[in-house]
């Protein structure tokens, strides 16, 4: 299952941003051994999804960032292991106050349309990303508390923000903010949305042919000449061409790769997992996705879960791991922090096993609380009032929601999920409080997706996140020392707090972590994850058949 | 002045109709609790309150609903449908870039689904019973079969296992075979179930005992005489088919991962992309207007009786 899909339950989950640079490693397709790299090859892959507009700096899509990483560098590059490295930018450097990144620009760099990348340019960027005409829908709130942009020289920019904002070098490093060719961007949005044959870059791959519906061309860079140094390649790339099909529907996507007639393919479904895997001429690569898991955030504020012991309780009651291996057929593992595993520098394993299900407990707790009563549907009542935690969900409730809702009723707790089609209703719910737990997952390469969850401005209102509704001053101590820490030791124990504190106050209920993967033929080499758990096309070739 | 007359009252209907399914489009969008801005920006779009009401006035969100009808009904007429919320097109340019695969399938289909029941049809309507009676139960299941489960067993079939043919390519006939095939099956099964109906209760008329009297061989009793004869009903319902073959290909665009305006739509739908629903619903129910007008001229070609001046009348 796409994490896209998974995600559906909660209002923001329509699309699933992915503060990642889809670059990087995650072990090698296949040796690269006897056979020699052909490099007259076009490479076809299949993707779930297509995205309905092709600017990443508008597009809030996860599959709009995975597509146009091809034709769009960044500034910074992140290697799968999180850490950042030299790319459009040959290095930065952080004013003492924290609030100033001075980048120092390649010289050598050619867009597609033959123009030179220079400060200018990475200017003509951040002005498109900010202008309120371009309606971003992701970027601009990725540059945080962003005050401009200024041309210091020829080959250098400073960008400048409200306060010390650390995450900003890995928000640079992402498709999100990628640098395009100044003149596509005065384009018009017609042609940088609708038409993705509008996107001119400097990546490795130049837009080709473009058939809403079907299928996108990319054609091979010969110029490229600036890729980051963990890419696994360098030089233009290995293939002459890639093709993306668009094939949304399950079963079609898999008999294309089954059947040879694609190389790659996105998003095997777990029960199509073990017949892809058991083909001798398919493999298939996994990556759990970093950033926040899927989570249920439990409002702190709400009548019922102002209670600390109901919280627990409802945290203690779901057999998580027996849901998630159910549900999910082992394709996803179960969550221990809000943090995923993969997500750089900042994940907590000490919280692992620390707080297994124990309905024992969660009886003795609600009891406590004063939950005593019973109805006759079995579930808990005080003052013959039904426990109910209300969760409001967007679009249908997943399996696994009402996997969760099943189990809970055996602890006698309701869970109602409410679910509604009307966007604003959902939405004037979340602003309003008015909700008990809100379930969703949101992916980025960075420790600082706690921000949006913890920080108590980020209130739902705010367009933040924090659907826990967590306003305590410890937390927004660490979080704000980890946004402003240069010493990503001192930022990793600062987010480790955030983590172990949201367990413990049972503020929120992580479940299962998303993992994406792409299945390919064995003919196809050096095919790797990136840290956005997307594949990188960059370093493939595709053997002879 | 007849015809004259006969072609005025066509097309004032014809107008009618599609004024009537646009209104309806529109009366039904409006009744969809929200605030459309948030299905032009998306929910999680940091939009401050000026730039939102920037978006209304640029759409016209801000008039009167009364106006918004008005003005959507002017668009109509100059065939424009406004921008696409998502795809920042205008709604008439995504629908001309889709329109040709889309025909290519639903032409394909049109011509398939009457061929097929035809043959079938008078290959199974001779003396012996069992063909009839196998005929009908593969009609049945074809019928009862959901095109989605039909699309995906043709493509295991002929394109997973056997190889034979490709999941769509563009510009490739080869591609098109199994999503016309798939789009006519069904269509095809009920027209042949009214067509033998009619042809089996046409063989018992007079008229074809006195063509067998008169030495005719048998296909042509069936194929020149009876046929006509059953072919009414079985048009009137092949009109209304091709009305509704822009539903179909829906689903078999997105099984074959063809583009087209059913692709379109779909994403529209799941966007809340009211602009390109609203398209999709008057360019629909123009298709059904023409495919009706065509089938009321082809129920003349098809039985004489019906034509103004042939000697029949007078008989």
């Amino acid at each position: 299952m796409p994490p896209s899909r998974a995600a559906l339950p909660a209002v923001l989950l329509l699309v699933l941003p992915l503060v990642t640079a889809a670059c990087g490693s995650e072990g090698s397709g296949s040796g690269t051994g006897a056979a020699k790299p052909r490099t007259a090859t076009t490479l076809t892959h299949a993707v779930e999804q297509e995205p309905d507009c092709w600017d990443p700096h508008v597009s809030a899509q996860d599959v709009t960032s995975f597509l146009q990483r091809p034709v769009y560098d960044s500034l910074v590059y992140q290697t799968p292991d999180g850490s950042l490295e030299p790319w459009l930018a040959t290095r930065w450097q952080v004013s003492p106050d924290g609030k100033e990144y001075t980048f120092t620009l390649r010289e050598d760099v050619v867009f597609h349309d033959g123009s030179k990348l220079d400060a200018a340019a990475v200017k003509a960027n951040f002005d498109h990303i900010t202008d309120p005409k371009t309606n971003s829908q992701y970027a601009a709130g990725l540059l945080g508390p962003y005050k401009g942009i200024k041309v210091s020289g020829p080959y250098e920019v400073k960008i400048e923000f409200e306060r010390p904002y650390v995450p900003f070098l890995q928000a640079a490093s992402t498709t999100a903010l990628g640098i395009a060719a100044p003149a596509s961007l005065a384009a018009g949005s017609d042609k940088l949305c609708a038409a993705g044959d509008g996107s001119v870059g400097s990546g490795p791959f130049k837009s080709g042919p473009y058939v809403r519906g079907q299928e996108r061309t990319y054609l091979k860079n010969p110029a490229y000449a600036w890729a980051p140094k963990s890419a696994g390649h360098a030089g233009p790339p290995r293939l002459d061409s890639l093709k993306v099909r668009f094939i949304t529907e399950d079963a079609t996507r898999i008999g294309a790769l089954t059947s040879g007639q694609v190389d790659t393919a996105s998003a095997i479904p777990a029960n199509q997992l073990t017949l892809v895997k058991d083909n001798p001429k398919l493999e298939v690569l996994d990556k759990q996705v970093p950033g926040a898991v899927n989570t249920f955030y439990l409002n702190t504020k709400s009548p019922l879960f102002s209670d600390r012991r109901v919280r627990q309780a409802f945290q203690r009651a779901i057999d998580i791991d027996t849901i998630v291996k159910s549900v999910f057929q082992g394709l996803y593992p179960r969550a221990w922090s809000v943090l995923s595993p993969t997500t750089p520098a900042s994940y907590d394993p000490t919280l692992e096993g620390t707080w297994p299900p124990d309905p024992a407990l969660a009886a003795k707790l609600l009891d406590e609380a004063g939950w005593t009563g019973r109805d006759a549907e079995g579930y808990r009542t005080k003052d013959g009032k039904r426990l109910t935690v209300v969760a409001p969900i967007y679009g249908k409730p997943s399996t696994f929601s009402q996997a969760v809702q099943g189990d809970l009723k055996k602890s006698g707790i309701y869970l109602q999920l409410a679910a509604s089609t009307d966007a604003i209703e959902v939405g004037s719910r979340l602003d309003e409080g008015r909700y008990d737990v809100v379930e969703l997952s949101w992916a980025r390469g960075d420790g600082d997706i706690l921000s949006h969850f913890f920080f108590s401005d980020q209130t739902s209102k705010n367009s933040g996140h924090n659907f826990a509704q967590v306003a305590d001053p410890e937390m927004d101590q660490w979080l704000t020392a980890a946004q402003t820490a240069q010493d990503p030791a001192e930022r990793a124990a600062n987010y480790a707090k955030a983590q172990r504190w949201a367990i413990d106050q049972a503020a929120v209920v992580p479940t299962y972590i998303d993992t994406q993967n792409v299945g390919f033929s064995t003919r196809v080499h050096d095919l790797r994850l990136g840290i956005s758990a997307h594949p990188e096309f960059y370093a493939a070739w595709v053997e002879a058949p | 002045m007849g015809a004259v007359r006969l072609v005025a009252v066509r097309l004032v209907s014809a107008a009618l109709v599609v004024w009537a399914a646009a209104t309806c489009a529109f009366l039904v969008l409006q009744l969809i609790p929200g605030d459309p801005v948030y299905a032009i920006v998306g929910s999680d779009a940091l939009v401050s309150e000026e730039q939102h009401e920037a978006i209304r006035q640029q759409y016209g969100l801000d008039e009167p609903l009364i106006v918004q009808y008005l003005a959507y009904l002017g668009r109509l007429a100059t065939g424009r449908f406004g921008d696409s919320y998502q795809l920042q097109q205008p709604v008439a340019t995504v629908l001309a870039d889709q329109l040709w695969p889309t025909v290519q399938l639903a032409l394909g289909a049109t011509l398939l689904a009457p061929l097929l029941a035809v043959l079938v049809t008078v290959a199974t309507s001779g003396r012996a019973n069992w063909p009839r009676r196998v005929s009908a139960v593969v009609e049945l299941v074809v019928v009862s079969t959901p095109s989605f489960w039909l699309g995906i067993m043709l493509l295991t079939i002929f394109s997973f296992r056997l190889g034979w043919l490709p999941v769509a390519e563009t510009g490739d006939f080869a591609s098109l075979i199994l999503p016309t095939i798939t789009l006519a099956l069904p269509i095809a099964a009920v027209l042949t179930q009214v067509l033998r109906e009619g042809l089996l209760g046409a063989l018992e008329q007079p008229f074809v005992i006195t063509a067998r009297a008169r030495g005719l061989p048998e296909p042509a009793v069936r194929y020149r005489h009876a046929l006509r004869h059953a072919a009414l009903p079985a048009l009137t319902l092949a009109g209304w088919f091709t009305g509704t073959l822009l539903g179909g290909t829906v689903i078999v665009e997105n099984v074959f991962a063809r583009s087209g305006i059913g692709r379109v739509t779909l994403q529209a739908v799941g966007d809340r992309d009211l602009p390109v629903v609203q398209g999709v619903v008057a360019l629909s129910a123009v298709v059904f207007v023409a495919a009706s007008a065509l089938v009321d001229v082809l129920y003349a070609v098809v039985d004489p009786r019906l034509r103004k001046r042939t000697g029949v009348q007078a008989a």
